[in-house]
């Protein structure tokens, strides 16, 4: 189960650092970009934390806007750190899920579905 | 300034039977022992002056609402209480306080204005929610870690209640030499290795009647174990000693220097333990 809830930290974190790849952006609108993905059930207790850890990892920076709808809203945007931790996961990523996928491959084949 | 929370109600009645509480003893000592001095009569007066400018702060500080705060509905605001009183207690700085503070303030208005229920954002557990946070700011739980902050107030709380005993005495009694009953001394170690913590759980887990139970059941243990004592062992001479003996701890200014250098030291720990955290996450 602790495997588990790593293997799923470290594939959330790879996918929050690979949403802000594609621009600077806030808690929320992580979230949304998330949700909009398919991780259905994501809500800013989940990732808040994961940013606040990027962040201290120095994978990410941030920078506090004013905003017209509240207090000061806080944007992350990806370091040189945080494009290199991404080359890494997406090339971990990439090995594991051919690995994975050799396996139902081949266990579809033995069971003739 | 928006209706209260069911948890600042609690918290300010709590707050009141604490002041309350504080009074009657006051009047109860003074109406036993009599006044000697106006000394001590002005140093009564003070205390219940004190408890009830304490109360009285304590009750604005929980029903005022900053800026943004006041712009969040009650279940909003009730979650966002939950976690400020979490974080209150959480081992974080005081700059990492307020920034998440105001990240989840942000959060909780982003989610009452696109009409998602404020559990969203927390997702139900206040408790875990803060220690994923506290986790993300590399700090963790450790006994060490904990054992550091508990001699930290415990020499917080020896200075406090030493400083109050020489102001009780009117400043006649040099300060090195005010004094703590040593019962009072070995009642602090549980409170502080025990009590304490359990109080900050109890906070942090928006427990305000556990936290009461706490302290009303170990204030009545001790008082009781003092009244029995004094009843039925005060001829033998070590429980004699116990009741009737005051202990200076900050009796010179080496023992200054050497509880400010204990107070770094366990500062220290509690920093490396932090960095070593920070390098694993």
């Amino acid at each position: 189960m602790a495997e588990q809830s790593q293997l799923m930290k470290g594939i959330l974190e790879g996918c929050i650092l690979s949403v802000l790849a594609r621009g600077e952006s806030y808690g929320y609108r992580v979230v949304e970009r998330m949700r909009a993905y398919g991780f259905d059930d994501i809500a800013e207790a989940t990732v808040y934390p994961i940013l606040t850890r990027l962040e201290k990892k120095g994978a990410l920076q941030s920078e506090r806007r004013l905003s017209t709808k509240g207090p000061p809203r806080k944007y992350y945007a990806l370091t040189d750190a945080g494009r290199d931790a991404l080359a890494r996961f997406e090339e971990s990523w990439s090995e594991t899920a051919a690995i994975v996928g050799r396996v139902l491959k081949e266990k579809s084949h033995e069971t003739g579905n | 300034m928006k209706q209260a929370t069911r948890q600042t109600r609690w918290l300010i009645f709590i707050s009141f039977l604490v002041s309350v509480s504080l009074i009657v003893t006051l009047v109860t000592y003074m109406a036993a022992r009599g006044i000697s001095s106006s000394r001590e009569l002005w140093f009564v007066i003070g205390m219940m002056a004190l408890s009830v400018v304490v109360f009285a702060a304590f009750t604005i500080i929980k029903l005022y609402r900053g800026k943004y705060a006041r712009m969040l509905d009650v279940p909003y605001f009730a979650e966002y209480e939950k976690a400020r009183d979490a974080l209150n207690v959480a081992e974080l700085s005081q700059a990492e306080r307020r920034e998440v503070k105001e990240d989840v303030l942000s959060m909780l208005i982003d989610a009452q204005k696109q009409g998602r229920s404020a559990q969203d954002v927390t997702g139900g557990d206040t408790d875990a929610f803060i220690s994923r946070i506290r986790g993300a700011f590399g700090y963790r739980s450790t006994f060490v870690f904990n054992a550091c902050s508990s001699v930290q107030f415990g020499i917080f709380l020896v200075s406090f209640l030493q400083s109050v005993n020489y102001m009780r005495m009117g400043g006649l009694t040099p300060f090195f030499e005010s004094g703590l009953g040593l019962i009072m001394l070995i009642m602090y170690v549980p409170l502080v290795f025990l009590i304490y913590p359990l109080l900050r759980s109890a906070v942090r887990r928006q427990k305000p009647i556990l936290m009461a139970i706490v302290l009303v059941v170990y204030a009545t243990l001790f008082i009781g174990l003092i009244i029995v004592l004094d009843n039925t062992a005060y001829h033998v001479a070590w429980v004699r000693y116990i009741l009737d003996t005051d202990v200076a701890v900050i009796f010179s200014w080496t023992m200054v220097i050497a509880l400010a250098a204990l107070a770094a030291i366990a500062q220290t720990i509690k920093w490396v333990l932090r960095q070593r955290s920070l390098r694993m996450l």
